[in-house]
């Protein structure tokens, strides 16, 4: 019998049902696609942030103390360190290497330039460069990726394979203002070192980067090692990480890491905050030193940490209307239905029959409506991301539980109170038609 | 006086508000919340990017002011000239920055003259152990400080490179923050320029402003025209990352109104479509006899049109409380009330309950009186 009437308003007043699993559809479709979404905001604004450039600086752990002013150090060349160009590969390797998205290898050196009175910047790097990783994947990386900002006017210079033509050189947009460059140009590049002889290079490209940069040179790492005699050598690294939004543990760890106790020390190593990350990279290069650069990390961290609030106030604001709005609409169906309740209560069903009766009929069109609302769900969460991001979201099982019991809650919390109003009526009255 | 005949629609359209107390209730919820959320999250919109912008100065300084190439350092009163093309309000701070090599001890360290009071506000990323300075204390870098077993509150003594010029300072607080700061010797401008005998220059003047993409690099171009001894650079990295955020902060709440509008709409048409579905009967009666199609057409989308706009305007309540919730939980600060965006909500959900009434309309219309009325 429970079942027959369980059953009977699914093939019977089907109109009236469908009507109900549609808007509940609805809902949580809604719910799924804002629930999607917000799980990945978080990465994508990181991501969107991360274009603009590095967060972590690896140097060389040196005895003397750097002082350089725009570029150029004044101590002694004797007393500078490097770091190993060979070990680069080792910054995929640590515990959070999926989160690194690029790195591009730095080695600077002062030069001159025909026409150009003073000084000018050398920095050697990888522009593109494909590294092939323990794991069997490769991994591209360079001031290409690193440096997405920069307004390229000419080509991107590529990385020379061994001995191949003319090396080419990417000038800042300052420099070649003033030294009449443009792209395709050809320059007679002089750096400061032991052996210091003219290098004819083709200008590829001018880059304007809105900073100090666009006063420098940048040419292949290679060509600046063979000019310096400086053989595999780099003298600082920047690394771009995706980082979570720094806490208290953080700040504690940041002030000083031996401050944590055991426990406290394991959730800090085993969350991506910038400077577990920058401890990481120092454990895993030899004679190095790596910190976070707080102006971007922190910023970083306030800009995510405001985003993700006010993306979960959208969340919830669009949980709540569309849970209001749906569950009124199934309150509106049950009290139509007041007469059937009430037949049913006169002819003797005990109330609590008819409210568990009412509860299970809600349940199931609860978890029919979330069931299509989550599929509506993931295409509309898919377009969204797509537009907004263009990325797919990402997808977490977690949502599945979570639209289909905030589904089935929307339901129930309509209809039960009405059923149970109707029931607390005498029948007769109800059957009157009051 | 009301022509008669709207005055017989309106009768028809309030009794039957008044009959059908549920339905009403629930189209009158479902066009209350979407407005709210509609004219909430509008306001929040218009406001956001200026309290986006706040945050965003935990970058640091979005222009700099250098002296025209070939000449190393310009003097103070260009930088005043600058300050004073800022519009008001918009200036977070502004510090000038003098750099030179000195020596402590037999170490050399580069001492960078600043404005200290300006530091807080152009640097808020920056983390200090000890205090800001003041008079004539300085700051060092947490690198140095480190090498150098140096606390708060020790004193150094900075000699010139040459060795002819020096000064003793009291450290006030020891300062980190990932770049080339922790390696320098922070000191107030005066003092600098006397170590390193450059009084009256200054290599660089940093400020942190509240405005970005266009409106930053007009103020930029502005000050070119104004001042043609100075080079203006805006730091167009942070500019973009600004402008990208705040691009997706928009396009999410675009998106979130968009729905919320959505489940109203589907709301308010399943309602009515349940009523007219409970209502054949009497539908049925009607044209029987003699209601045209759209006399009935025009009850129930009078009906859901009314409600609309009755729930768009009780938004506004909601809607407010909604934008003030957001601006405190989220930026610490109010809203403020747009009063052009008030004919938005209830024009936007009168349109949506309009709109949502036409599919049960075109089912009304379509019932045959016949079959119906014989109990079918």
């Amino acid at each position: 019998m429970f079942w027959r009437l369980l059953i009977r308003p699914f093939s019977h007043g089907l109109r009236t049902r469908a009507l109900a699993v549609f808007a509940l559809a609805c809902g949580a479709a809604l719910a799924a696609a804002m629930l999607s979404l917000f799980l990945g905001v978080g990465d994508q604004v990181s991501r969107e942030l991360k274009s603009y450039g590095a967060n972590i600086l690896i140097t060389p752990r040196m005895d003397t103390l750097p002082a350089e002013i725009a570029g150029v150090d004044f101590n002694p060349l004797g007393d500078r360190r490097y770091l190993e160009e060979n070990d680069l590969p080792l910054i995929k390797s640590i515990f959070w290497a999926n989160n690194i998205l690029g790195f591009a290898p730095f080695l600077e050196q002062t030069g001159r330039l025909p026409g150009i009175e003073e000084p000018v910047r050398v920095a050697g790097t990888w522009f593109e460069r494909p590294l092939e990783l323990p794991g069997g994947e490769t991994f591209t990386t360079g001031v290409k990726t690193l440096r997405a900002w920069y307004q390229v006017d000419g080509a991107w210079t590529e990385d020379p394979a061994a001995g191949d033509g003319r090396p080419g050189a990417m000038v800042g947009a300052d420099l070649a203002g003033r030294a009449g460059l443009r792209p395709g140009s050809e320059i007679d590049l002089t750096v400061v070192s032991a052996a210091e002889r003219p290098l004819r290079l083709t200008v590829t490209g001018l880059f304007r980067s809105g900073g100090p940069e666009d006063d420098i040179i940048i040419v292949p790492l290679g060509l600046l090692q063979d000019l310096t005699g400086l053989q595999k050598k780099v003298g600082r690294i920047e690394v771009s990480a995706l980082t979570s939004p720094e806490n208290d543990l953080a700040l504690k760890a940041a002030a000083d890491p031996k401050s944590l106790s055991q426990k406290e020390f394991e959730t800090w190593y085993c969350n991506a905050y910038a400077g577990t990350i920058a401890f990481q990279l120092e454990e895993a290069l030899p004679g190095s030193q790596a910190r976070p650069i707080l102006k971007i990390s922190a910023a970083e961290g306030r800009v995510l940490e405001k985003t993700q609030l006010f993306v979960l106030i959208l969340v919830g604001a669009a949980l709540l209307s569309s849970g209001l709005g749906v569950s009124s609409l199934m309150t509106a169906q049950v009290m139509e239905r007041s007469r059937e309740i009430g037949l049913l209560n006169a002819i003797g069903a005990p109330a609590s029959a008819l409210v568990s009766l009412f509860s299970a009929e809600a349940a199931l069109t609860g978890l029919l409506g979330g069931g299509l609302g989550y599929l509506g769900g993931l295409g509309l969460a898919e377009l969204a991301s797509r537009r907004i991001f263009g990325s797919s979201p990402a997808w977490s099982p977690a949502v599945i539980p979570v639209v289909l019991s905030l589904s089935v809650i929307t339901s129930l919390a309509g209809s039960l109170p009405a059923a149970r109003a109707i029931l607390r009526l005498k029948p007769a009255a109800v059957l009157r038609g009051r | 006086m009301l022509p008669a005949k709207t005055a017989a629609c309106l009768k028809i359209i309030l009794s039957a508000v008044h009959r059908r107390r549920s339905r009403t209730a629930i189209i009158l919820t479902a066009a209350f919340i979407g407005a709210s959320v509609l004219f909430g999250l509008l306001s929040v919109t218009q406001d956001i990017s200026a309290k986006m912008s706040r945050e965003f100065r935990a970058y640091g300084a979005n222009l700099a002011v250098f002296p025209r190439s070939g000449s190393n350092a310009f003097d103070p009163e260009a930088a005043e000239k600058v300050k004073a093309l800022i519009p008001p309000g918009r200036l977070v701070g502004a510090s000038p920055y003098l750099f030179g090599i000195t020596r402590l001890g037999t170490k050399k360290l580069v001492l960078a003259g600043v404005d200290p009071t300006q530091l807080r506000e152009v640097h808020p990323s920056w983390r200090l152990r000890g205090d800001w300075p003041s008079g004539g204390d300085v700051l060092i870098g947490s690198g140095a400080a480190e090498r150098l077993k140096l606390n708060p509150g020790a004193t150094i003594e900075v000699k010139s490179e040459d060795g002819r010029r020096d000064q003793v300072f009291r450290i006030s607080g020891i300062v980190s923050t990932g770049g080339p700061e922790d390696y320098q010797i922070i000191a107030h401008l005066s003092e600098a320029q006397k170590l390193l005998d450059r009084s009256g220059q200054i290599d660089a003047l940093y400020l942190s402003l509240l405005a970005r993409g266009d409106e930053l690099e007009d103020l930029a171009q502005g000050m070119k025209s104004e001042l043609p001894d100075v080079r203006v650079t805006p730091i167009r990295q942070i500019a973009r990352s600004e402008e990208a955020v705040l691009a997706k902060i928009k396009d999410l709440s675009w998106m979130a109104a968009v729905l919320i509008l959505a489940a109203t709409l589907v709301c308010v048409a399943t309602a009515t479509m349940t009523a007219v579905i409970e209502r054949r009967s009497e539908i049925g009666l009607k044209k029987a006899l003699g209601a045209t199609a759209p006399a009935i057409a025009l009850e129930f989308a009078g009906e859901n049109a009314l409600l609309g706009l009755i729930g768009g305007i009780l938004g506004w309540g909601g809607g407010f409380l909604l934008a003030q919730a957001v601006g405190r939980a989220v930026f610490g600060s109010d809203i403020a009330l747009r009063l052009s965006l008030l004919p938005v909500a209830p024009l936007v959900t009168l349109l949506v309950t309009v709109l949502a009434s036409v599919p049960p309309v075109s089912l009304a219309v379509k019932i045959d009186p016949a079959p119906v009325l014989k109990g079918e």
